[in-house]
């Protein structure tokens, strides 16, 4: 075997010496340096593993160290005193093109399965164990923070009030036991003609949202729409949703300066407006459902729903890919026909 | 073997040597791939493995005078740290949100366990790492860490910021001057003065930036022969300009914040680097804000368009442009470094300050 060139680190300072490796009686390792040499079993010889082209090094029982950057001669060494073909598996992995191709189509078919099936399944699963108390929290510190920031007072009359409170509670009654249905009136500073279900089951309801309703069945059939919301638990669902979703991006850019996650931040957007998006099919379909049970016509949602398109200020589109909710139009026509 | 050791020719001179990094983007990225390949398939077990792939392939790929550095972590190690650091997490989490009367008592012991855990990890990340067969070592003790990570801390708020430069420096203070390579200890000699003269530029360009904007933008609407017409089109669509102009502002206020965070995190990086002294070595680096801008930048915008691909690529850009402008200066060589006590050092420290987000490298 031709000997192996390299440096020879003594372990008690940092002088480099020139040295070569070699194998004599077929299993004893051989260092021999300028101003000596040292020997000593193969087992008793400690082999840093292969990775790309790093040097490798040999330590040694004395805290020598013999490090090459002739990582070939180095493999053929080991498999010719190991008689074992494979070095390192991981390595292995590493350096032939066909498992770096299939690794990235796990990886790619994994992410795809996760964000498309597992996260919503997992989301919808952690829902449905949390706790109420928790569930109580999260509902009331939001609606706090919403009260501060955007919701003002309803000023609206109390017989409108009423008649609406006594309808809500015939169209929640079927789940009344399983959520702790709460209607409440709110003036939206900000957000204008709005509804927003929490998910302890408080549904807000704005008074720019009543008064641009022409009748009574236009505000019920956005109720139905929240109810759906708390029935299927999507705003939790969506913050689980969201939470599970960064982990992931974390996992994946992980190591790197935290200017390059933020850079992830997009790809994170478009993947939970798409989560939203289902929700709020999930939720017209619920709602559908409803108002067919308690003989609401359809044609009340489409109606409320072209009103609060037509009202809004900045007529942009944005493409759908990035809203929270789907196209008014594709809604529309599921409750036209 | 004690003539061996011994300086034969010494130069008095001083020496330049600069760092050399010699990984690429093609290989690291096949160790990427696997490695998350792997961690997924394992549930995540091979992360600890997969961190040390990660930490050795950068450490052995940077070479000083012709050695590499070498990272000698045990994986076993940081599984173990890793898993004991979840578990302290889902307790945090558990009596925290279920619990609230034990929130305080956990915050407490948290503030009490914390300036440990990051003198944990600094030793961990120290003794490590190798170059030479010398390893590194940390000697920064319990009451420092408490001192420069919570109790200064604590004035911030009563300082309006104003001490935030002061402790930033000692805390870099105690990173370095408790280093040491082998017996050989690091001295720290930067000056408090001068990471306050680092923020007060940030400062001056936070506040006078968006100043001589909207000055600039003022000029131009009054100058602007068009300004009246302009007026009457605004008054047709004003929800349209309205949002132009609040997009165009939150832009600006973005860029802005990034161009301070790079300033101040490539000059800090300089400065830190350049008052590192051991002996009659001395490191300097010489980063530009402009390059780094440029990197940070580039690097986003490719790992958005990879969807996260090209990961490894900016990796390797970034290490190989932090290498190429740090450079080493010695007298009498670097040959005569003499290997110090050992110390232990559990993966747990690092592997909890990871989980806590701690930043602690330099």
């Amino acid at each position: 075997m031709i000997p192996i060139a390299g440096e020879m680190y003594d372990g008690r300072s940092s002088r480099r010496y020139p040295a070569t490796l070699m194998l004599i009686n077929r299993d004893r390792l051989k260092v021999v340096h300028h101003y000596g040499e040292f020997e000593d079993e193969f087992a008793a010889v400690e082999v840093s593993g292969r990775l790309g082209n790093i040097p490798r090094s040999f330590v040694f029982a004395g805290g020598e160290r013999f490090v090459t950057a002739d990582n070939e001669a180095v493999d053929q060494l080991v498999r010719q005193i190991t008689g074992n073909k494979h070095v390192s598996l991981v390595h292995q992995l590493e350096s032939k093109s066909i498992y770096v191709v299939v690794s990235l189509i796990f990886l790619l078919l994994t992410t795809f399965y996760f964000v498309t099936v597992g996260i919503p399944k997992l989301a919808n699963e952690a829902a449905e164990l949390a706790p109420q108390v928790l569930v109580e929290e999260i509902s009331a510190g939001a609606l706090d923070a919403f009260d501060e920031s955007f919701l003002s007072e309803s000023e609206v009359s109390a017989e409108t009030r009423q008649w609406l409170q006594q309808e809500f509670d015939v169209l929640s009654s079927a789940y009344a036991d399983e959520y702790r249905f709460n209607l409440a009136f709110r003036k939206g500073k900000g957000v204008g003609p709005n509804a927003f279900a929490l998910p302890s089951g408080d549904i807000v309801v704005t008074d720019e949202l009543i008064v641009l309703a022409e009748n009574g069945e236009e505000v019920l059939a956005v109720l139905a729409h929240e109810i759906g919301h708390v029935v299927h638990r999507h705003s939790l669902r969506h913050l689980f949703e969201d939470s599970m979703l960064a982990v992931l991006v974390f996992g994946i850019t992980g190591d790197t300066s935290s200017f390059s996650q933020t850079a992830a931040a997009l790809p994170l957007l478009l993947v939970s407006t798409s989560y939203s998006r289902d929700f709020e099919r999930e939720a017209d379909q619920f709602a559908l459902a409803l108002m067919d049970q308690y003989g609401i016509e359809r044609q009340h949602f489409a109606n409320i729903l072209n009103r609060i398109e037509a009202q809004k200020d900045a007529p942009i589109d944005m493409p759908g890919f990035l809203t929270t909710h789907p196209n008014t139009s594709e809604r529309v026509l599921r409750f036209s026909e | 073997m004690s003539q061996l050791v011994e300086q034969t020719d010494e130069q008095m001179t001083e020496t330049e040597y600069p760092f050399l990094f010699k990984g690429n983007a093609t290989e690291y990225f096949k160790i990427w791939i696997v490695n998350i390949a792997l961690t997924l398939l394992t549930l995540g077990v091979f992360s600890a493995w997969a961190k040390v792939r990660t930490h050795r392939y950068f450490y052995g790929n940077t070479f000083l005078d012709g050695s590499s550095f070498e990272y000698l972590a045990n994986p076993i190690a940081i599984l173990k740290g890793r898993i004991i650091a979840v578990l302290f997490f889902a307790v945090y989490w558990v009596a925290t949100t279920f619990v609230p009367i034990l929130i305080l008592p956990v915050m407490l012991a948290f503030l009490i366990g914390f300036p440990w855990v990051i003198t944990r990890s600094m030793l961990f990340r120290a003794r490590n790492t190798a170059y030479r067969n010398i390893r590194f070592g940390f000697n920064g003790g319990y009451g420092e860490a408490l001192k420069t990570f919570i109790l200064w801390p604590i004035l911030i708020p009563f300082t309006i910021g104003l001490i935030w430069p002061y402790i930033h420096f000692k805390q870099k203070r105690m990173l370095i001057a408790n280093s040491e390579f082998g017996e050989s200890g690091f001295v720290f000699n930067a000056e408090p003065k001068q990471f306050y003269q680092i923020y007060a530029i940030a400062i001056v360009m936070l506040i006078i930036i968006p100043i001589a904007f909207s000055l600039f933008a003022a000029i131009m609407a009054i100058l602007s022969p068009e300004s009246a017409q302009d007026a009457s089109s605004q008054a047709v669509q004003p929800g349209y300009m309205a949002m132009i102009i609040g997009f165009l502002a939150a832009a600006l206020m973005f860029a802005l914040q990034y161009l301070v965070y790079v300033f101040v995190s490539t000059r800090i990086t300089n400065l830190v680097f350049s008052s590192s002294e051991m002996g009659q070595t001395r490191l300097h680096s010489q980063l530009t804000v402009p390059a780094m801008m440029w990197i940070y930048f580039s690097n986003a915008a490719a790992i958005i368009l990879s969807a996260g691909l090209l990961v490894p690529w900016a990796k390797i850009r970034l290490a190989r442009y932090r290498a190429d402008n740090t450079k080493l200066y010695a007298t009498g060589g670097l040959d005569h470094y003499r290997v110090g006590a050992i110390h232990g050092a559990s993966a747990l420290g690092e592997e909890a300050g990871e989980i806590f987000d701690v930043d602690i490298s330099i």
